[in-house]
């Protein structure tokens, strides 16, 4: 399971405080599972979301690997000029 | 509409064309001509992308109604480089990097070339002042004005020799 | 071998300074832009705009044109795709309106004619009515409970209940108890800031040439940081397929992250389509500035509480950006970059995306981090002044390093902000007196860099050269760091690489060149797919010694037999496999596509000299150095390029530039007259260092470097104003009368 810090916007939407632990191989799995155990981040996901893991920025890929005690940050999906 | 008929010498070539009474000297050389090395970037007056040698002077070809053009010496970024050798301007812009997307360069080129024929030994200062109506958005002109006074360096050091 | 891992690497090539292979072209005149492309046949386009800021369209009267034999097509809203929804229904809405006109320039039709001329009168006889409704184009204004509506229900998830429609995003970060931060302070200083809309003033108009057949398939020739994403909108927009719509990049005349919008290939295709004749456009001026995508304009409150040693105990930040008249302005963008060179225990940062009737806001580099900073490192450089700190120690005590918690969640990897300012400590510029009547300014900056999507292919030719196929326009020179990389990796000579921008039929898709990420994900994609044909290159040369691939080595552009088998035979250079490739195998291409991440910030620190006639209220720029990271500079030219072209931008933004609109939300500086960009003789030289301080995510170690350039000079430039002036500059452009008006109010 890995440690799931979402951003102070997205975490006025549940209950829990972080972390979450949320289970996941890769960032597409962890977002689902997300989702599927705090369904009122559903839309926020959707919206766009990037993310770091274990410090690395992950702005796309949903392939990018997850470990067992990663610590992964959430926040809105930035773009660049 | 009834168009004018022009003729007026382009780089060196006696030309011809037809134009509408308000096309600009600016269309008339790119689109008449398939000129397209003088660029459009205001219309205006305002930014120097299309500045040609008009008689001897740096113009605004924008400003300039192709009509106007009868009889002219025109020169544009096409007739710099003679012989297959760069123009010595050319080569100092590529040495100091002194163009980065490239738009402004032909109309700054030409600017250029009309400030050192007037003056082959200005001050940075006054090559500054001379391109103040060449807007370059990518560069901080910095680059630029370094190529320009190098390659200022190098027409007095070639004059000298002789 | 080794090639996944940041090492000391020694390079060649890298690093040097060759000519660029697109220069010669580009000084001649030869380079085709965008607008420098003629077809046989081919017809110009023109746009009507709305001359109000917010109207009902009742009706588009085109019954003139239906006898005009120059008119060759119409266009409007009905011609384009009607079920579209999110972004694609935004880009449509934005390049031709459909119910309402939401600002000064909106397209509400276009025609397509023989000549220019003739489409500029045939745009005269269309008659279009309009109810004008109350219109709003201030972020402030355009948040109240008043507030004309410029849509309902546009508002992302994340705003809370209750607020007024324009109100459509909504970001909060942070860590820790700001409240309990302030009550460790010694000192607590807050304030207000704004500042208007920018334009990134790329010299060269949005220009295209668009051919689409009755059957869907398409061709477009365009200025864009981003062909690929232009394939997609226009499919989108046209019902047609990304597959049949093939877009050339031209040359690409400055883009700043302008340029990674569409407006206008999608109304050239429609008029196309319906003429069957190839149809050009090319924006005015005018049109640029009215109705392509200027930066947000921003309204922000920073409180942040020091104790006397210059140690920050909290810090919190609200960050109002207006984004035109639909979603998307870059406000997360402003909250999260605003604190992040500092590590801070408590932090709150809060975002608000506003709706205006303004043009649709574009990328322009870092978008919000420029605004952000100018707030916060006011108020830093305001300690510096009541505590009597130096403003470069300040900025140490509190940096960020690898491994320090950042404002908005991770920690950082390795980054070079610490680099940047001992640079500042130690640079001339820094030591130098500063003269009576000048001010000096100091301001950190920051911002993100990206990967994405990216696909190369490098192929062999029989000679033994190289021809690399990209898919990001060229918009600072990344043909020439390209080949740099392929030379570096294969051991040929720089001259014989040849780098092209390919079209969208000829590599997968390649993501936008935007976010700093070019010379990072496409260099990062070039020295793998040069990987790969080294690893092609010791296979065949193994086949034609008919030795396991194991047996044999890369060794400086020579394929060598290994172990027992070394000396057997004399070793294959390039030249020697690519001469007889078509016998033993076939062409030998060497692939990649990946969206890699890990892209690496980066961080500036920028100085500058500034002094204020307090007659005119004139400030001149005396003295400018930019320092900042770039990981590993592939072409410094480039990159001292980008670091000045940032910085002069900055000047531009602080000290000029601005949107201007009257009473009735129209535009009132559109064009490069009254909206001042700096000029040769406006500034004056740009000193440069490159700090190196390797980006862990990178083979060599780069980092974007075309953005952090804009960060720091808004902030820098008003404190060195503020400085000069003696009052404290709150609100951007420092353009002489606010200047005046500013001194007044001081004295009054
Ligand atoms: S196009 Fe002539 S001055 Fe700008
Ligand atoms: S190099 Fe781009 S405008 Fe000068």
């Amino acid at each position: 399971m890995a440690d799931v810090y979402l951003w102070a916007g997205a975490k006025r939407l549940i209950e829990d405080e972080s972390p979450l632990n949320i289970s996941g191989k890769t960032v597409g799995e962890l977002l689902q599972n997300l989702v599927v155990k705090y369904p009122n981040l559903k839309n926020i996901v959707r919206e766009g979301v990037s993310c770091s893991v274990d410090d690395k920025l992950v702005f796309n890929s949903s392939t990018e690997t997850v470990f067992e005690n990663s610590e992964v940050y959430i926040f809105e999906r930035i773009s660049g000029g | 509409m009834k168009k004018v008929h022009v003729s007026t010498t382009i780089n060196g070539t006696l030309k011809e064309f037809l134009c509408d009474t308000r096309e600009t000297l600016l269309d008339a050389l790119r689109d008449h001509m398939l000129l397209t090395g003088t660029k459009e970037g205001c219309g205006t007056g305002d930014c120097g992308s299309c500045s040609v040698i008009f008689d001897g002077d740096v113009i605004c070809s924008c400003l300039t109604l192709a009509a106007e053009a009868e009889g002219r010496n025109i020169e544009t970024i096409e007739g710099m480089a003679e012989g297959g050798e760069l123009h010595v301007l050319q080569k100092k812009f590529l040495e100091h990097a002194a163009l980065q997307c490239g738009i402004c360069t032909p109309g700054i080129l030409m600017a250029s070339k009309a400030l050192l024929k007037k003056n082959n030994n200005p001050s940075e200062e006054e090559a500054r002042f001379w391109l103040a109506g060449n807007l370059c958005r990518c560069t901080g002109y910095d680059k630029i004005i370094n190529a320009v006074l190098d390659a200022a360096r190098e027409i007095r050091e070639e004059s000298d020799g002789v | 071998m080794a090639f996944d891992n940041v090492s000391a690497k020694s390079f060649k090539v890298v690093g040097t300074r060759p000519e660029r292979p697109d220069g010669i072209e580009k000084v001649t005149g030869q380079a085709r832009f965008g607008a420098d492309a003629y077809l046989p046949g081919m017809l110009h386009g023109a746009i009507l705009r709305s001359p109000h800021a917010h109207a009902k369209i009742l009706s588009i009267d085109i019954s003139a044109l239906e006898n005009d034999k120059s008119v060759k097509a119409v266009v409007t809203r009905n011609d384009f795709e009607c079920n579209l929804t999110g972004e694609d229904w935004n880009i449509l809405e934005n390049i031709m309106a459909g119910e309402k006109a939401l600002y000064d320039g909106h397209a509400i039709a276009a025609v397509a004619c023989s000549s220019l001329l003739e489409a500029k009168d045939a745009l005269k006889k269309i008659i279009v009515q309009y109810e004008i409704l109350p219109h709003v184009t201030d972020v402030e204004e355009a948040m109240k409970e008043n507030a004309p509506v410029i849509r309902e229900g546009s508002a992302r998830s994340s705003v809370p209940k209750g607020m007024h429609p324009n109100i459509v995003g909504y970001h909060e970060s942070g860590h820790g108890d700001v409240e309990a931060g302030f009550k460790e302070a010694d000192l607590i200083l807050e304030e207000n800031f704004r500042t208007e809309a920018a334009h990134q003033g790329y010299i060269e108009p949005h220009a295209c040439l668009a051919t689409m057949m009755p059957d869907g398939k398409g061709e477009v020739w365009c200025c864009t940081q981003g062909h690929f994403n232009v394939a997609k909108v226009c499919a989108k927009l046209l019902g047609s397929d990304a597959s049949q719509i093939r877009v050339t990049a031209s040359e690409i005349g400055g883009g700043f992250g302008g340029k990674t919008a569409v407006f206008i290939e999608p109304v050239a295709l429609a008029l196309s389509k319906k003429a069957t004749h190839p149809v050009k456009i090319v924006m005015s001026r005018n049109e640029i500035f009215r109705a392509t995508g200027p930066t947000s304009s921003t309204s922000m409150h920073v409180k942040i509480g020091m104790k006397k040693n210059g140690k920050i105990t909290a810090a919190e930040g609200t960050f109002k950006l207006q984004g035109g008249a639909f979603p998307g302005s870059p406000m997360a963008e402003s909250a999260m970059c605003a604190f992040a060179p500092y590590e801070l225990d408590n932090v709150r940062s809060v975002g608000w995306d506003v709706m205006c009737n303004r043009p649709k806001q574009a990328a322009y580099r870092a978008p919000g981090s420029p605004m952000a900073a100018f707030a916060v490192e006011s108020i830093i450089d305001e300690f510096c002044k009541r505590l009597k700190l130096d403003p470069i120690e300040v900025r140490l005590i509190n940096a960020v390093t690898e491994g320090s918690k950042s404002s908005y969640g991770p920690k950082f990897q390795r980054i070079g902000l610490v680099e940047t300012l001992e640079a500042a400590k130690s640079h001339p510029h820094y030591a130098a007196p500063i003269e009576r009547g000048v001010g000096r300014g100091i301001s950190c900056g920051f911002w993100f860099n990206f990967g994405g999507e990216t696909c190369v292919s490098l192929a062999l030719s029989e000679d033994g050269t190289a021809s690399l196929s990209v898919g990001t326009p060229d918009i600072g020179g990344s043909r020439a760091s390209m080949s740099q990389i392929v030379s570096e990796e294969l051991n040929i000579p720089y001259e014989k690489v040849r780098a092209t921008v390919a079209d969208t039929a000829t590599l997968g898709y390649n993501e936008i060149s935007h976010g700093s990420r070019v010379t990072f994900a496409t260099g990062l994609a070039t020295i793998k797919a040069a990987q790969d044909m080294k690893k092609k290159l010791c296979l065949r040369a193994a086949k034609v010694w008919g030795l396991d691939e194991e047996a044999v080595y890369w060794e400086e552009g020579y394929v060598k037999p290994a172990g027992p088998n070394a000396g057997d035979h004399e070793p294959l250079s390039i030249a020697d496999i690519a001469k007889t490739m078509g016998r033993t195998g076939g062409p030998i291409v060497g692939h990649y596509e990946a969206s890699p991440e890990g892209a690496g910030v980066s961080f500036a620190t920028h100085i500058v000299d500034a002094k204020v006639d307090k007659e005119t209220g004139f400030t001149s720029i005396e003295r400018y150095t930019v320092i900042q990271d770039a990981g590993k500079a592939i072409h410094p030219s480039y990159v001292e390029g980008q670091f000045q072209g940032g910085a002069a931008q900055g000047i531009g933004w602080a000290l000029n530039e601005e949107y201007i609109y009257d009473k009735k939300g129209i535009l009132q500086n559109a064009g490069f007259l009254d909206y001042r960009i700096p000029v040769a003789s406006d500034l004056p030289k740009i000193d440069t260092e490159i700090i190196e301080v390797p980006n862990p995510g990178h083979p060599y170690g780069v980092r974007g470097v075309g953005e952090t350039s804009i960060c720091p000079p808004l902030a820098a430039i008003a404190n060195a104003v503020s400085s000069s002036a003696g009052i404290r500059m709150k609100q951007l452009p420092m353009s002489p009368p606010k200047i005046l008006e500013a001194m007044d109010d001081n004295n009054g």
